[in-house]
């Protein structure tokens, strides 16, 4: 069935095929794509939580996106890259390629006691019963963003009542409601926070593309800040910690 | 990976492979925050949004109306059009495959993924995979066989 020398030409055929995928991108359609690239927003929605895995994430993703384009560093090397992409190149190349984000955010090991815990749940179960209020205050096992609040000198006035152990019977103080996780599914709260959600999105996202996909990232990251902050929705969703990421960036 | 996912949209005729380039690597770009994985995985995944762009293209073009030939301006030959090492021979011997199997062997040998990535980008099984890139081996070697410069 297979011809003479049938072997032989298959192997220069796939010899032919891999050097098909191995030229290189000439350096003015790089230059272009890359200036291209640059226009272009790259924070995906607003996010306030997972801050500094997102501005690592970006950095990585510039570095490694200059890498793709270039095939290799050419065009960094000779200084020809339009100017962010080469600051961007400068200091982060070495982590082109390999280097991405890994899954899962890092933990905290405050409050540990030297242990090692997936997540604070764990923390807290592994603790004596009839024990565990002080291990449940602990920070061990929330992720490290969770663990930084960002550094807005009002939010205690807003999140944190004055006496703990006072159970609030909600109906005396309104404000303090809306500072509360787990309000936000109330009726009229929850169709403005959606509406605030997608407006948010539509804002930040200048090129008009993966509309659809925005929206999805701009709940999936409002609802992260929900879940690991507590805190409330306007302090979450500001654009000060947006583009203090964004700028770190740059 | 820029050279691979260049070669692929060659490979695969695309009208304007360089400006395709693009916005793959813009939606790359864009969608790196979602990605999670090794190596392996983030050349599949980019290789997937090729393929996905690459489909979105196709059917872009065949929406789009259709200009007589008179129309088509006269173009000076190859006057700004970059000069580019490619494989004239190899090309029209793509053009022959059926769309599956050029498909299977662009993505196995131009963009250099395994079988089992090939079979997750095309959401095919492995020995489907496997069949397709045989009989795409076994025609490009009789076509290429029979081509002067072979």
């Amino acid at each position: 069935m297979t011809e003479p020398g049938g072997d032989k030409l298959r192997s220069e055929i796939v010899g032919r095929l891999t050097a098909l995928g191995r030229i290189s991108i000439p350096d003015d359609i790089a230059r272009r794509h890359l200036a291209m690239i640059e226009s272009v927003d790259l924070m995906p929605a607003p996010v306030a939580v997972a801050e500094r895995r997102w501005t690592r994430k970006i950095a990585v993703g510039a570095a490694f996106f200059t890498g793709l384009m270039t095939g290799g560093m050419g065009l960094a090397a000779a200084g020809a890259l339009p100017d962010s992409a080469q600051a961007v190149a400068h200091s982060a190349l070495h982590a082109v390629g390999v280097d991405v984000p890994k899954a899962h955010p890092d933990r905290s090991t405050d409050g540990c006691n030297g242990g090692t815990f997936a997540n604070h749940g764990q923390f807290v179960s592994s603790q004596p019963k009839g024990d565990r209020s002080a291990a449940a205050q602990s920070d061990c096992g929330k992720p490290v963003q969770a663990t930084t609040p960002p550094s807005t000198p009002d939010d205690s006035s807003v999140t944190k009542p004055d006496h703990p152990s006072t159970p609030n019977s909600g109906d005396d103080n309104p404000g303090d409601v809306k500072g509360k996780s787990g309000d936000h599914a109330k009726d009229g709260d929850n169709a403005d926070n959606k509406g605030d959600d997608n407006s948010n999105a539509s804002t930040h996202r200048q090129d008009g593309l993966t509309n659809t996909n925005t929206t999805r990232s701009a709940k999936s990251a409002a609802s992260t800040a929900h879940t690991t902050t507590g805190t409330s929705h306007a302090d979450v969703n500001g654009g000060g910690l947006l583009s203090h990421a964004h700028h770190g960036e740059s | 990976l820029g050279p691979a996912v260049l070669g692929y949209l060659r490979a695969q005729r695309v009208p304007d492979p360089e400006d395709l380039l693009g916005e793959v690597f813009l939606q790359v770009t864009r969608d790196l925050h979602r990605f999670e994985g090794d190596e392996d995985a983030f050349r599949r995944w980019v290789f997937t949004i090729a393929h996905h762009r690459l489909i979105d293209e196709r059917r872009r073009v065949a929406r789009r109306p259709q200009l007589s030939d008179a129309e088509i301006p006269e173009m000076p030959a190859s006057a700004d059009v970059p000069d580019m090492p490619t494989d004239p021979d190899l090309l029209a011997a793509l053009d022959q495959l059926s769309p599956d199997q050029r498909e299977v062997i662009v993505l196995r040998f131009v963009a250099d993924l395994s079988l089992e990535q090939v079979a997750e980008v095309t959401k095919r099984r492995v020995g489907a995979v496997k069949a397709l890139q045989h009989r795409a081996l076994s025609r490009l070697s009789r076509t290429l066989a029979v081509s002067p410069d072979a």
